[in-house]
């Protein structure tokens, strides 16, 4: 750690002697003159949403105060080509145009671009996301994937998620939410600063509830009685050392204790982080300088002690201009991933990733602009340790591979009027093989393996998207069709045997998908939207031996994603009053849930049809208080199965938030 | 062109390379009709608000109380008075540019005739075709969306530093 942070310096000290202007993104300022959300998260370049070479959503501040959502999957769930489910209380998942599964590891999430996945299983813990809503800015959702800006398993999507900025953003809220199943909600943001000089957030919140009722089906049985329930902390500072340069250093921890049906167990997972950033307009470009730490510990009750894994990150990256039209960025970046402990049989398996990329964003004419970006990754596996011999590996098989990666985003944005933009686009991404996939060892009587020459699944992406102004309506309408492969997927698989699991590359998986939606523009006292989402989904798997058993089917991604979705939304602000309703209509899909009467393996459970809606009635009783009533189903059955984990129930809570 | 079409077709591969072609000249065609900016009117509110508020991304932003001078219509006075707060905003003609942070102007031959006066002043135009034929520092459309321009050589003429992020959002001629 020391030596990174001594590099760091050093640079730093490098950049602060040139010659300089510069500032931090300023994004509401900016989106305050161009009338709408300002972004770096397609390119990384600041851009305007409606310019960006990518199919984006941005969902801002007031989307979240009016969807009256608590938690951001929820906030989230209603976007087109957003696929989401939920298992128990505090176990949604979300994935971008299908391939939901527990532990989705195609997703990264971003805090202020800083990924938050954690690196042994590759998946996302929302409940221990430490971000309050009330400091949220805005949540960029970008379908497809975003390898070539953000590296491995940016590769369905990525979302990156916003928070005000404390050099600019004095923000101040203390929230309480109280409401059925005995929800207990509390979060405060408080900000001190002295604007475009110094700013620090500090931010904390958590919750407790019931869980839902497990007596619905008899597996659940096995879960044991505790009320699911989160807690994070936070802290974001900015420093403006000289007119040109500003540094930040932000930390979080957050920990969590929640059901995981899919596996019929209980987690509690802690997590800390540590991140620094140097910013400074140079004599050669924007310099961005990034160093985070993160360490996630997991517990579970299979385990004796606790699994950890821990990651080290160093970014580099100049953004500058040529001439008039020609937007270069430049990027770097070495990072550190190791999981040690019960999951490996006390060894320690780790990677180094070196990687460098390029963005060149071209405005070819007035209305026409091309990006190309692509990003090489270059892996080095490696353990500490010993290796179990019934695994039939030898550390040499850990020590000696390597993965090597070139990834792209290609986008052409034709501004075709001044009411139509045509989008095409190609991307390639990769979904890196978590450090579970590639190196797990438990032994027993029932063996499990990882396998270090797993494969990265490659992720290719062809789209073209239409954007149509109608000014009728006061509204955007969006088109997009979309064909993605998957190559290279990977598993666990039934050994031959039958005495153990081991992972391996299983195939193929192709999706061809169209998104239509409309919405009204932001600002109007009426506002709604429509989408309607179709998505086939076919694989190709190989098979082993004869025939393939997918330890975890829930990589039968065919049948596991709704093939038709219709989502949408209405809203009217009345004075001080704000009523929101949002809702869906879900074809049906398939989920697994895990038997031990039913030999230790999974059945399917389908998921029929159903529609669900939302709604919210908020009210701002002065300028400083805020009261909301959320009732979540408000027309369906007390319980809604939406995948195989326990049942849904119907949620009202109000909330009380004090701006101060 | 050719070379960002080349670029495409090498990605998208063959499926799609039929109808490259066509899109090009879609392109060409609307960029050839579309090139004649229609002419503007003075500055509104809409647009001197604008212009106010990317004062703060200038590297030297302005005295509170700095003098800014609207040339005979180039934009709404009582406008231009509500949004640039403390600052001195006087109706006159382009030779009143000394001692002036800023000019609006209309026509490119008053924005010359204004930074003769006064190098370093901040010409701002009334109409886009000011930037283009740089004279004017900058520029800004409202419609359909907001677009900023900015002279490339008006600004390195009068030293005229833009935030970095802030310039990855205009539109430099």
């Amino acid at each position: 750690m020391r030596k990174y942070l001594l590099s760091t310096a050093c640079v730093g000290f490098l950049v602060m002697a040139l010659p300089a202007v510069a500032q931090t993104v300023n994004y509401g300022k900016l989106e305050d003159i161009f009338g709408e959300p300002v972004t770096t998260s397609a390119t990384g370049k600041p851009q305007k949403a409606s310019e960006v070479p990518a199919n984006m959503e941005i969902v801002t501040q007031d989307d979240i105060r009016r969807s009256g959502a608590d938690n951001i999957p929820d906030v989230l769930q209603y976007l087109v080509g957003i696929d989401f489910r939920r298992s128990a209380f505090d176990e949604p998942e979300l994935s971008i145009r299908g391939f939901d599964e527990p532990w989705n590891p195609r997703l990264l999430v971003l805090i202020n671009g800083q990924p938050i996945y954690e690196d042994f299983f590759g998946d996302v813990i929302w409940a221990a996301i430490p971000v309050q809503l009330d400091e949220i800015r805005q949540i960029e959702v970008v379908k497809g994937p975003t390898a070539a800006l953000f590296g491995f398993n940016a590769a369905s999507g990525v979302i990156n998620i916003i928070t005000y900025d404390p050099l600019y953003d004095p923000v101040n809220a203390a929230t309480l939410r109280l409401g059925s199943q005995d929800l207990k909600e509390g979060s405060v943001v408080a900000t001190a600063m002295a604007p475009d000089s110094y700013g620090l957030r500090l931010s904390a919140g958590g919750f407790q509830a019931n869980e839902y009722d497990k007596q619905a089906a008899p597996e659940f049985a096995l879960l044991p009685s505790f009320k699911p329930q989160d807690g994070t902390a936070n802290f974001d500072g900015r420093l403006r050392l000289t007119e040109d340069t500003i540094v930040s250093l932000n930390g979080y921890t957050g920990t969590m204790k929640r059901n995981f049906p899919a596996d019929l167990q209980w987690e509690s997972d802690r997590t800390w982080s540590l991140r620094g950033r140097l910013t400074s307009n140079t004599a050669v470009g924007l310099a961005d300088f990034d160093l985070y730490w993160t360490r996630w510990k997991f517990d579970f009750p299979i385990l004796p002690q606790s699994a950890v894994s821990t990651t080290r990150d160093l970014r580099f990256s100049d953004l500058f201009k040529i001439g008039t039209d020609h937007t270069i960025r430049l990027s770097g970046e070495y990072k550190y991933n190791e999981a040690n402990g019960q999951f490996s049989n006390g060894s320690t398996d780790f990677y180094n990733t070196y990687s460098a990329g390029v963005m060149w964003d071209w405005q070819v004419l007035s209305r026409l602009s091309l990006n190309n970006a692509v990003r090489y990754d270059y892996l080095e596996l490696g353990i500490k340790g010993g290796v179990v011999p019934e695994t039939t590996f030898t550390a040499a098989d850990y020590n000696n591979r390597t993965v090597e990666a070139t990834s792209f985003n290609s986008g052409l944005v034709f501004q075709a009027t001044d009411l139509d933009v045509i989008r095409a686009l190609v991307s390639r991404g990769y979904q890196l093989p978590s450090l579970d996939v590639l190196g797990m060892q438990i032994p027993g009587a029932f063996l499990l393996s990882g396998d270090p020459g797993t494969r990265a699944t490659q992720v290719t992406n062809y789209e073209l998207d239409y954007d149509r102004t109608v000014s009728a309506l006061d509204a955007v309408f969006r088109a997009a069709v979309f064909r993605q492969t998957n190559d290279d997927l990977f598993n666990f698989l039934i050994a031959a045997n039958a005495q153990g699991l081991i992972s391996t590359n299983t195939g193929a998986s192709n999706e061809t998908g169209v998104e239509l939606s409309a919405k009204s523009r932001p600002g109007t006292a009426f506002r709604w939207n429509l989408g309607y989402k179709y998505s086939s989904i076919s694989d190709h798997y190989k098979s082993a031996s004869g025939t393939t058993v997918l330890a975890e089917p829930f990589s039968i991604y065919n049948d596991a994603t709704s093939m038709h979705s219709i989502t949408g939304g209405i809203g009217y602000t009345l004075g001080a009053w704000e009523f929101d309703v949002r809702g869906g209509w879900h074809s049906h899909y398939q989920d697994w849930r895990f038997s031990i009467a039913n030999n230790y393996s999974y059945f399917p459970v389908t998921t029929k049809p159903y529609a669900t809606v939302d709604t919210h009635i908020g009210y701002d009783l002065n300028k400083y208080l805020y009261l909301g009533l959320t009732v979540d189903q408000l027309t369906q059955a007390r319980t809604l199965e939406r995948g195989a984990g326990i049942p849904l129930e119907r949620r009202v809570f109000g909330t009380l938030t004090a701006h101060f | 062109m050719r070379l960002g079409l080349v670029v495409w077709t090498a990605d998208i591969g063959g499926t799609m390379r039929r109808s490259v072609p066509i899109l090009a000249m879609a392109i060409v065609a609307v960029e050839v009709t579309g090139s004649a900016m229609a002419a503007q009117g003075p500055l509104d509110a809409k647009a001197i608000q604008i212009v106010a508020k990317t004062f703060d991304f200038l590297s030297h932003k302005p005295a509170r109380d700095a003098k800014v001078v609207v040339v005979g219509g180039a934009a709404d006075l009582a406008a231009a008075r509500s949004s640039l707060g403390k600052m001195a905003v006087s109706e006159g003609a382009a030779g009143d540019a000394a001692g002036a942070f800023a000019v609006l102007v209309n026509t490119p031959e008053q924005a010359r005739a204004a930074r003769a006066v006064n190098g370093t002043v901040l010409t701002v135009g009334s109409d886009v075709s000011c930037v283009i034929a740089g004279a004017c520092l900058t520029a800004v459309e409202t419609q359909p969306k907001v677009t900023i321009y900015v002279s490339r050589a008006v600004a390195q003429a009068t030293g005229v530093e833009f935030d970095p992020n802030f310039k990855m959002l205009i539109t430099e001629k």
